[in-house]
């Protein structure tokens, strides 16, 4: 019987929506839900199966980590994000390790390639999902991760404080360079390409304020690649202009 | 009946040949030789095959070679790259990875430090993707160090010195191993 109890509150966690413009209580949801996710996936890989993402409850738990109206519909970025937005961050992580080593062997401490690129193109709907959805998480992170550094008093903006934002930073510029490498595949859905292309494209005043010399060599790198690789013209516009971004920026 | 004798035993000399060089296959790594050792089960169609150094156990190595083909994946090396480290991102949080990019070539270079669940150890590993055709193809390198053993200079000198040769590792052999053409 308490099973069942239980069993009806997970459903009505899942069902019920998050109050709109409530950062916490969405990110609660979205930690909750990538632990569940998380569970789900090694029953299902203990059972020798493949996750099924398009349906519950795995879809369900994808929906609510990954829940970009709860996300559009908050408040402006404030100091008083930061506690949530790091739960929430942690969600899509433990979501993507999930999503990315999926069926991959527990005991072994390197990674599996092979794993990793069966995941890739079984799950590239799911991962172009997570992709955006980060893109958009980051710069509301470092946002809030600012304000709360200015609301502090000199002597509490320690190293370690500053060194997590940094830390952030990187994370971020990582996802739009893996971004613009994922986007740019010949293997790529095309409707996948052009969505993940336009987001980077459509944040590119954020992320390349971050990003210094060198890095850009290597931003450009993988743009004229990707470039070279799609066979998408809208996405490969999108990269022509956001090229254009990087070297305009430079001189 | 004449031909499909003499067929037959010209068949089983190439066929032992071809095992024959495949048990027998080396690649040169660092100054040393790595020979073939294991291929891992159920991967295909994609393939990996693991070398090891003459006189380490598979299950005691401290220097490793892999070779992976990938078949269904496209043969963009930036994409593999960047998918593994995300992956290393969202696995081996904090551990430091770097990703190198070469538009020129198509080619692709990941490292990255992580550690040894239960031991006193670091593995540092590094690939290089290279595409093959319409795949891709990855030399890995991977060695294992002791903390207490090795400390950070010396970490960073292995490091550097072994981004050095992979940068201009010559991929041509490890394609003709999968016996894919450029």
């Amino acid at each position: 019987m308490r099973t069942i109890y239980g069993a009806l509150f997970a459903l009505m966690l899942l069902a019920a929506p998050a109050a709109a413009s409530d950062g916490k209580q969405a990110a609660a949801a979205a930690a909750e839900a990538a632990q569940a996710l998380k569970r789900h996936a090694a029953h299902v890989a203990a059972a020798g199966k493949r996750l099924d993402l398009t349906v519950a409850p795995a879809s369900e738990h994808f929906r609510r980590v990954f829940d970009a109206k709860s996300f559009a519909e908050l408040p402006p970025a404030a100091a008083s994000d930061m506690e949530w937005i790091t739960d929430w961050i942690g969600a899509v992580s433990t979501a993507n390790h999930t999503l990315y080593d999926f069926g991959a062997d527990p005991r072994r401490p390197q990674p599996d390639p092979a794993v990793l690129a069966r995941n890739v193109r079984g799950y590239e709907d799911q991962m172009t999902v997570a992709n955006i959805f980060q893109q958009r998480l980051f710069p509301r992170m470092l946002e809030s991760g600012y304000e709360f550094l200015a609301s502090l008093p000199e002597a509490e903006r320690t190293p370690v404080r500053l060194k997590g934002l940094a830390g952030v930073v990187v994370n971020y510029l990582d996802t739009i360079r893996g971004s613009i490498c994922f986007a740019g595949d010949n293997t790529i859905k095309p409707a996948n390409a052009r969505m993940i292309a336009a987001a980077v494209r459509e944040s590119i005043d954020i992320w390349s304020e971050y990003v210094e010399d060198d890095m850009r060599k290597q931003f450009i790198s993988v743009l004229i690649t990707a470039q070279q690789q799609t066979k998408d013209e809208e996405t490969a516009e999108h990269f022509r202009v956001i090229q254009a971004a990087l070297e305009a920026a430079k001189s | 009946m004449n031909r499909l004798v003499f067929q037959i035993p010209a068949l089983l000399l190439v066929l032992t040949a071809s095992v024959a060089n495949a048990a027998t296959a080396t690649f040169r790594f660092g100054g040393e030789d790595f020979v073939q050792k294991f291929e891992v089960k159920g991967r295909a169609p994609n393939a990996q095959i693991e070398f090891g150094l003459t006189n380490e156990t598979l299950q005691g190595w401290t220097k490793l070679v892999t070779l992976h083909s990938f078949t269904t994946n496209g043969n963009n090396a930036p994409r593999a790259a960047a998918v593994l480290a995300n992956l290393i991102r969202e696995r081996h949080k904090g551990s430091k990875y770097e990703v190198i990019t070469n538009a020129k070539t198509g080619e692709a270079i990941i490292d990255f430090l992580i550690p040894v669940p239960k031991s006193e150890q670091l593995e540092f590993n590094v690939f290089k993707y290279t595409p093959a055709g319409n795949e891709l193809v990855a030399f890995q390198f991977a060695q294992r160090v002791t903390l207490g053993e090795v400390d950070a200079e010396e970490l960073s000198k292995i490091r550097q010195s072994v981004l050095k040769e992979i940068g201009s590792y010559d991929m041509a052999p490890v394609k003709a191993f999968f016996g894919k053409g450029q």
